[in-house]
């Protein structure tokens, strides 16, 4: 019987083969293959209950887990998307008068020609010599790129070597490093081992846009696929970017993902990610974050969840440098039978380091949805403020929600609080708008939306605001079932106007 | 450096901290004493045979027997969980007495005990005799693995109150230790609670009847004094339909440099309109300031609130312990039920707890209130683990949560671990929590007011955990406050 170890060796060997079929002028190929057959190494040396789907499920009862996902018999029958299959013409973005240079990931394959930065040709010229939007081969083009390279290669090796955790870290309770974080470098593992190219995104210093940046990753498939996305964000001293990641699918895609994001800001960097999930209901997507921060470096991202048949991000933020500052938001509007799942672990290991975590969800119909955010202060961590607040709202009798704000402190310099709350609409600002003629339901969706604008309001990026408020608005009339935005020959066109 | 200059100062203050802080972290646990008197003991270990010899020694009845002994064949298969906050030497089981006793006789009359042992309890400030005129709390004292004395026992029986030891029970109420006795804590709940269900030795027993209030406050004062034994007591509480009870615990230990093991199982079972209140001063030896000795307390409180409109209470002042791992929990099932939990947690030194409570929403409108304060100090680590379900049916729940911890240090932890599951849309569910040290400013204000450094910490913890003291029976509230004043007391941070 084709067990999981033998599917996933399988795959590793496609992957090998499709790359020496297609090697890198750089030359970067070997090693490449190096990191990922030593992923894969480190992948199946995992204990076999690990490839067995009820022992995982003793771990805290994780209700959505990629390994619980991987254990199921469904997933052996899924296949590798093709080999870098050309993106469909039809494809458009529909987001109204939204000016942003675009780069494409379909089904895990970075678009357009092999060699070259992907950045708009339109752009700066001199810009575009410095900054990079490339695959990870390309990047090696560039002499002076070469020493990046050599970060990236580093930090995947260090991920395969050590746990990659602090030692401040490793006093953790026992659950901690067996559970999640675990779970966190398994799946990079597997990344690792099956993600045939990945995306670089590199601002040398104090380099910044002229526009935001959009990635679209786009999921289609007609049978059941395992699709792998791999980008890496690097932006060097005082580089300013606002990143803007779409994730789609075509409506009856049965397509799993594994997403792996990973991002570095260094000295006085500037990140602003927008990322917007909306993919067909039969598609499972798994998407992690590891985002390491140095010194006054700034984060806001924003996970815009709006349909999907199962959601899980899960985001790891490490504070490495003074002053470093993470602000995430995320909201989640689910309804049939669907799941999400935010995971937010951030790491505070300086001082004078701030985050805060806004998560916001309506659940509807029988969906569920989970949020787990684990705020860890490390005893260097002094003058730390952390923030993390999950608010639900349930609007069905079959909707669940469930919270875990977890704190973890070993500093007493702090300011750290954590609040969830489980509700329903204010009964009393509904009878309000009732007893001046506005009927239930529009009532309803009013205090629904003002409820996610919460989230939206910060975003900088207008259009795309503007757009959001627009989609949560439709979403919340029933009028929006899978995505309409970047989708694949869009039924209705112009719905903004 | 520019500011080296005023850092000094500082530095400076912070010194003086630390060493009032170490002053007060090497003040003695003043209950340490251990007293002289003969005990008999089983050999150590943990065998089906020592079971049966508990079981003989006691003279219960068969069926108790069998209960223990099918308790012990599940935590044979079962595994010590860590998923604990702690960090700890693996315990070994067969290293420990299982029962101690003092070898004079329990006997109803005072004049028959042990003058070393009605010392004993004086000293822990516990008067076992019925003819002082002090407020009236009936205490049923617990040295080691058996009850030495109940008191007014007789009085509380002419209202039909029944207040003995568990042994009694066992013997003399068999209908209803039988109806109860693991219908809230399962002998197979978990690890610690088979391990009690399998060795436990005694405890109290309560039964209040229909309709009637207690007229006394009750009490259970639990010490251990024998080397190397373990306590596992056992306390099942019955309140009728429309009875009402309130009933404390307080416990110490000797101070050794072994750990000892406390293995306590609580079950409370509240009828139709009852109300049952339950506080704990919880001092065990907690070892000394390098963390050597203490006892390791690993408890299952459980309640269930079973008619209509009952109301469970748990109210704990958690000092002692090197380490705590206990969750009183709640069982909402009757409609209208209420649950209250109310917790200080104090740690110093190298204390570690984990502690935090548990309620199940099953019946419609009930109503829940969490409160739970943490404090730690030295190199401890406090930690707050809770859970709050809503089942489906559970129409109009409402729970609120709050969990403050204090940071007194920068050796020490403080933690919260909620778990929030909402499986009903009309449920109200609030939680809140914070982490910070005592300002410097309240300090400051404080002290311009002539209050002593220590003082004005004392002061500003007790308002802190005012929440909570408040909730206490008054004969509890005046131990508690001195305790926290004495765990804490100039732990400027």
């Amino acid at each position: 019987m084709q067990t999981l170890k033998d599917t996933i060796q399988g795959w590793a060997k496609e992957i090998a083969r499709r790359r020496q079929l297609n090697p890198d002028k750089a030359g970067f190929g070997k090693e490449m293959q190096e990191i990922a057959d030593k992923a894969l190494h480190c992948f199946l040396q995992l204990p076999d209950p690990m490839f067995d789907a009820k022992a995982r499920l003793g771990m805290f009862g994780e209700k959505v887990s990629l390994w619980k996902e991987m254990g199921s018999a469904d997933f052996l029958k899924r296949q590798l998307p093709d080999a870098c299959a050309l993106f469909p013409e039809t494809f458009r973005c529909d987001i109204q008068s939204l000016d942003v240079h675009q780069v494409s990931l379909y089904n895990g394959c970075v678009c357009g020609p092999k060699g070259k930065n992907l950045l708009d040709p339109s752009c700066d010229a001199e810009l575009g010599d410095k900054a990079c939007v490339c695959r990870l081969s390309d990047l090696a083009e560039n002499e002076q790129n070469r020493a990046r390279l050599q970060a990236f290669f580093d930090e995947a090796q260090g991920g395969l070597c050590s746990r990659q955790t602090p030692e401040k870290v490793k006093t953790t309770a026992d659950f901690a490093q067996g559970g999640r974080d675990a779970e966190m470098e398994q799946s990079k593992w597997l990344n690792r081992a099956l993600c045939e190219e990945t995306l670089v995104i590199y601002l040398p210093q104090d380099c910044q846009l002229d526009k935001p940046l959009q990635i679209i990753s786009l999921c289609h498939s007609e049978n059941p696929a395992f699709v792998l996305n791999h980008v890496w964000v690097l932006l060097e001293k005082g580089a300013r970017l606002s990143l803007v990641e779409c994730t789609d699918s075509n409506p009856d895609a049965e397509v799993m993902a594994h997403s792996l994001t990973e991002i570095r800001l260094e000295e006085d960097a500037n990140l602003e990610y927008i990322q917007l999930q909306n993919v067909g209901d039969r598609c499972k997507i798994f998407h992690d974050f590891n985002i390491q921060q140095a010194q006054s470096s700034v984060l806001a991202s924003y996970n815009l969840t709006l349909n999907g048949g199962l959601t899980r991000n899960r985001i790891e933020v490490n504070l490495n440098q003074a002053e470093a500052h993470a602000d995430l938001l995320g909201l989640y509007l689910q309804d049939h039978e669907q799941m999400a799942s935010n995971q937010i672990k951030v790491n505070h290991l300086a001082p004078k380091t701030y985050s805060r975590e806004l998560f916001k969800g309506v659940v509807d119909d029988s969906a569920s949805t989970f949020f787990k955010g684990h705020v860890f202060v490390s005893s260097d961590a002094d003058q730390t403020e952390a923030y993390q607040s999950n608010r639900n709202l349930l609007i069905s009798p079959k909707a669940q929600a469930h919270a875990k704000p977890y704190l973890e402190i070993y500093a007493d310099d702090v300011q750290c609080n954590h609040g969830v709350t489980v509700g329903q609409l204010d009964e009393d600002a509904l009878f309000y708008m009732r007893c001046r003629g506005i009927p239930t339901d529009t009532a309803r969706r009013l205090l629904m939306r003002a409820y996610a604008d919460e989230i939206l309001k910060p975003i900088s990026v207008d259009s795309l605001r503007e757009w959001m408020t627009f989609l949560v608005k439709k979403r919340f009339s029933g009028q929006l079932q899978a995505c309409e935005q970047c989708v694949l020959a869009c039924p209705e066109k112009h719905l903004l106007s | 450096m520019e500011n080296k200059n005023s850092e000094r100062p500082s530095e400076k203050k912070l010194e003086e901290q630390e060493k009032i802080l170490e002053e007060i972290t090497q003040s003695d646990y003043e209950w340490g004493f251990e007293t002289k008197i003969a005990i008999e003991t089983l050999e150590k270990g943990l065998n089906e045979e020592v079971i049966r010899q508990i079981s003989r020694l006691k003279g219960e009845p068969d069926y108790m027997l069998q209960f223990r002994l099918d308790a012990y064949k599940r935590w044979k298969s079962m595994k010590e969980p860590h998923w604990a906050h702690f960090d700890y030497a693996p315990i070994d089981y067969q290293d420990i007495i299982y029962y101690a006793a003092p070898k004079s006789e329990r006997e109803k009359a005072l004049d028959n005990i042990d003058p070393e042992l009605l010392e004993t309890f004086k000293k822990l400030g516990i008067e076992l005799d019925e003819s002082k005129e002090l407020p009236k709390v009936a205490v049923d004292a617990i040295m080691d693995s058996v009850s030495v004395k109940t008191m007014y026992s007789e009085e509380l029986s002419k209202q039909g109150i029944i207040f003995c030891s568990i042994s009694e029970a066992i013997k003399n109420h068999p209908d209803l230790v039988k109806k109860y006795l693991g219908s809230v804590v399962p002998s197979g709940d978990n690890f610690f609670a088979a391990l009690n269900s399998a060795v436990f030795s005694d405890g109290s027993f309560v039964y209040i009847p229909k309709g009637v209030r207690c007229p006394m406050e009750l009490s259970s004062y639990f010490r251990i004094n024998a080397k190397e034994s373990g306590q596992f007591e056992r306390t099942l509480i019955v309140a009728d339909e429309g009875a009402y009870v309130s009933y404390m615990e307080g416990c110490t230990a000797p101070m050794r440099d072994k750990n000892q093991l406390h293995a306590a199982v609580v079950e409370i079972v509240v009828l139709k309109d009852a109300e049952v209140k339950y506080s704990t001063v919880q001092n065990w030896y907690p070892g000394d300031k390098d963390g050597k000795g203490g006892i390791y307390n690993f408890v299952t409180k459980r309640g269930i609130c079973k008619g209509s409109r009952a109301k469970l209470s748990w109210t704990q002042v958690e000092t002692g312990s090197a380490i705590t791992w206990k969750y009183p929990s709640i069982i909402l099932k009757g409609d209208n039920t209420v649950g209250e939990f109310y917790s200080v947690a104090i740690t110093n030194n190298c204390q570690q707890a984990d502690t935090g409570t548990k309620v199940i929403h099953i019946g419609q409108n009930t109503k829940s209130t969490i409160v739970s304060k943490g404090v730690s100090a030295g190199a401890s680590q406090n930690s707050y683990r809770g859970l709050v379900k809503v089942m489906p049916n559970a129409n109009g729940a409402h729970n609120f949560s709050r969990c403050d911890s204090l940071l007194m240090g920068n050796r020490c932890g403080a933690h919260t671990w909620p778990d929030i599951q909402c499986q009903n849309d009309n449920a109200i569910i609030e939680h809140e929590a914070t982490t910070s040290k005592i300002s410097e400013e309240k300090l400051f204000y404080c002290q311009q007011r002539g209050l002593s450094a220590e003082s004005a910490v004392s002061l500003i913890v007790n308002g802190y955990a005012k929440d909570v003291l408040n909730q206490l029976p008054m004969e509890f509230a005046a131990e508690a406050q001195k305790l926290l004043a004495l765990s804490l007391e100039g732990s400027v941070g």
